[in-house]
Parts: structure tokens; C-alpha cells; sequence
């Protein structure tokens, strides 16, 4: 069965988020003033061909640990997982 | 002989192996491909954008075969050079402590740094003096030095801050433009001094310094 899971890398709590930063800039410079924060991260869809639900995401949590995050500055989550036909 | 490892991305292995060239050591340049590394007497990871820099700067070089070598050479003792991407390899392989994330202010920055050397018993220091001030050019878009407080902390009580700048360009905790490991074997930074006066000779600091790669002294930052 192939299966999408989707992984979402944010930065760490406590670590700068430059990028987030200059977004939230320019959107108070925009006109958005009751935007408080913004957090930029990265959106992962990885497709693959597993026997079960589950071992898609224990494989593609394993995947995420070692290689789309850096536990120095980034947190990941499994967002989503689904049945691709 | 010096190894200069270079990946597909990898720029400034020339200015690598001509700042040595002028310093009377030969160098060769190592394929990413390659898994053996025993004979060199110093190993550089040079600059450059490996892999594009896809995905986080040197996330995708750090799996690459060549990285296994460098672990092991590094764990045997070898000393291991990493400027600016090559730094950023060495802290995604966990060779070093921390990341280099994007600059503070998202800028792109190009020029010249001075930066203060705050530790002589690493292997990039030894022929220097600690509190000797000298000026680099930097070239990077990821030069933010990151790690939680603890690391830090660590850090500093372990001396293994090698270069501070003296007025801070990218954000880096601490003004931190360069790390050893505990045994001062490894070090990496971000301006390049390969490149300092690159063309009207080197200047007699940069020399120092990259001459202090080779130097025969013991290279544990216990004192």
C-alpha cells in the first residue's frame, strides 16, 4: 500500500526564528497589527510503499528524526497520514 | 599533505588548496564518493553551497560517504578543518556542538570581519595568541551560531569558543564565529581565511592560523 505522510519541521521553542521574524515584519508593515507572531517551518509530504499505517509513520518519524529536522533548532510533528492510490 | 574534501556544491577548494600551496603544503582534493582518509595529515572541508544547500546547509553532505571517513578520522584524532559550509557540515554531522541557522535580519553578507581568538589550544589557533585580534572576509547567508543555553554554557567553560567577532554580523549566540571540539581537533568557522588577501599574498595572522592546523602540538583543550 503506498501511503503520503506528512511531516511539519518547526523551529525549536527559545530558538531565534529569523525567518519568522521578517515575516512577521512585513506583515505589522502591511497593516497587520494584531499579528503577534510568526513561526516559519518546513512542509515535508513523503509517499511510500508500506505494509501498514503504522509502519509508514514509525519509518517516516525515524526519517524525520535523522534527516529533515535538526534537534539543535527544530522540532518536528507526523501531521497527517493517508492512503495514496 | 592535506586532504580537501569537496562535494558537489563545494566552491572555495581552490582557495584552500592555494593558501596552503603558498604556505609550502600540498594538498589534494577528495571526492565525496571516497571512504578512506588515514593518510592525510590534516583534513579541510572547504566552502561552498554542497548539495545546494537543500534542506538546511550541509544537511544532505552530512550523509554523504566521505562523512563517515571524516567521523572516524576525527574520533582517531585527525585533525579536521571546517570553513564556513564546512562548518555548517561538521555541526549537522554532530562532529561539532550547535547549527548555523539563517543570519539575523535574513542579509546576505559579504566583506570583512574582525574577529578576537579566544582560545590557542585548537588546532586553528595554536600559533596565535589568545586575545589576538585579526580581520577575515565572510561570505555566508548562514552564519548564525545556535544552541540552547546548556550547550553554551558548556561552551564557554569548556574553552571551546575559538573566535569571537568583535562586532557581531549574522546574530551568533555569544558573537561566536568559531567552535572546537573538546579535544580541539575539530574546529570549524565561518569567515575564511583561505581567503584573506587572497591574490596580494596572505596576511601573516591568516597564515599563522592555517600553519596551526599543522602544528605538532598536543591538541586537547584541557589545560
Amino acid at each position: 500500500m503506498r501511503y503520503r505522510v506528512s511531516v511539519r519541521v518547526m523551529p525549536k521553542a527559545g530558538i531565534s526564528d529569523p525567518e519568522g521574524k521578517a515575516i512577521h515584519d512585513a506583515a505589522l508593515q502591511l497593516g497587520y497589527r494584531e499579528v503577534a507572531n510568526v513561526h516559519a517551518g518546513k512542509s515535508f509530504e513523503v509517499d511510500g510503499d508500506y505494509e501498514s499505517e503504522a509502519l509508514a509513520r514509525e519509518t517516516v518519524e525515524a526519517l524525520a528524526a535523522r534527516l529533515l529536522a535538526n534537534p539543535v533548532i527544530e522540532t518536528f510533528v507526523i501531521v497527517d497520514v493517508e492512503e495514496v492510490r | 599533505m592535506i586532504g580537501i574534501v569537496v562535494f558537489p556544491g563545494t566552491n572555495c577548494e581552490f582557495d584552500v588548496q592555494g593558501a596552503y600551496h603558498e604556505l609550502g603544503v600540498e594538498s589534494v582534493l577528495i571526492s565525496h564518493h571516497e571512504q578512506h582518509l588515514d593518510d592525510y595529515e590534516a583534513v579541510v572541508i572547504p566552502g561552498g553551497f554542497s548539495y545546494g544547500d537543500y534542506l538546511r546547509t550541509g544537511a544532505i553532505a552530512r550523509f554523504s560517504p566521505i562523512m563517515g571517513a571524516v567521523t572516524r578520522y576525527a574520533e582517531s584524532g585527525g585533525k579536521v578543518l571546517g570553513i564556513c559550509n564546512g562548518f555548517q557540515i561538521l555541526t549537522e554531522a554532530g562532529l561539532l556542538p550547535g547549527a548555523l541557522q539563517r543570519n539575523a535580519g535574513l542579509r546576505f553578507i559579504c566583506g570583512e570581519v574582525k574577529v578576537r581568538v579566544e582560545q590557542n589550544r585548537s588546532i586553528l589557533t595554536r600559533e596565535m595568541t589568545v586575545g589576538e585580534e585579526l580581520s577575515l572576509p565572510i561570505n555566508h547567508f548562514e552564519g548564525n551560531y545556535t544552541a540552547d543555553a546548556e550547550t553554551l554554557e558548556r561552551l564557554e567553560a569548556e574553552g571551546q569558543v575559538v573566535l569571537r567577532y568583535l562586532e557581531n554580523p549574522n546574530g551568533s549566540a555569544n558573537d561566536i564565529a568559531g567552535v572546537a571540539n573538546v579535544d580541539g581537533n575539530v574546529v570549524g568557522l565561518m569567515p575564511h581565511p583561505e581567503r584573506a588577501g587572497l591574490g596580494f599574498g596572505l596576511s601573516e595572522q591568516a597564515r599563522s592560523m592555517l600553519r596551526s592546523v599543522l602544528a605538532p602540538a598536543g591538541t586537547s583543550l584541557a589545560s
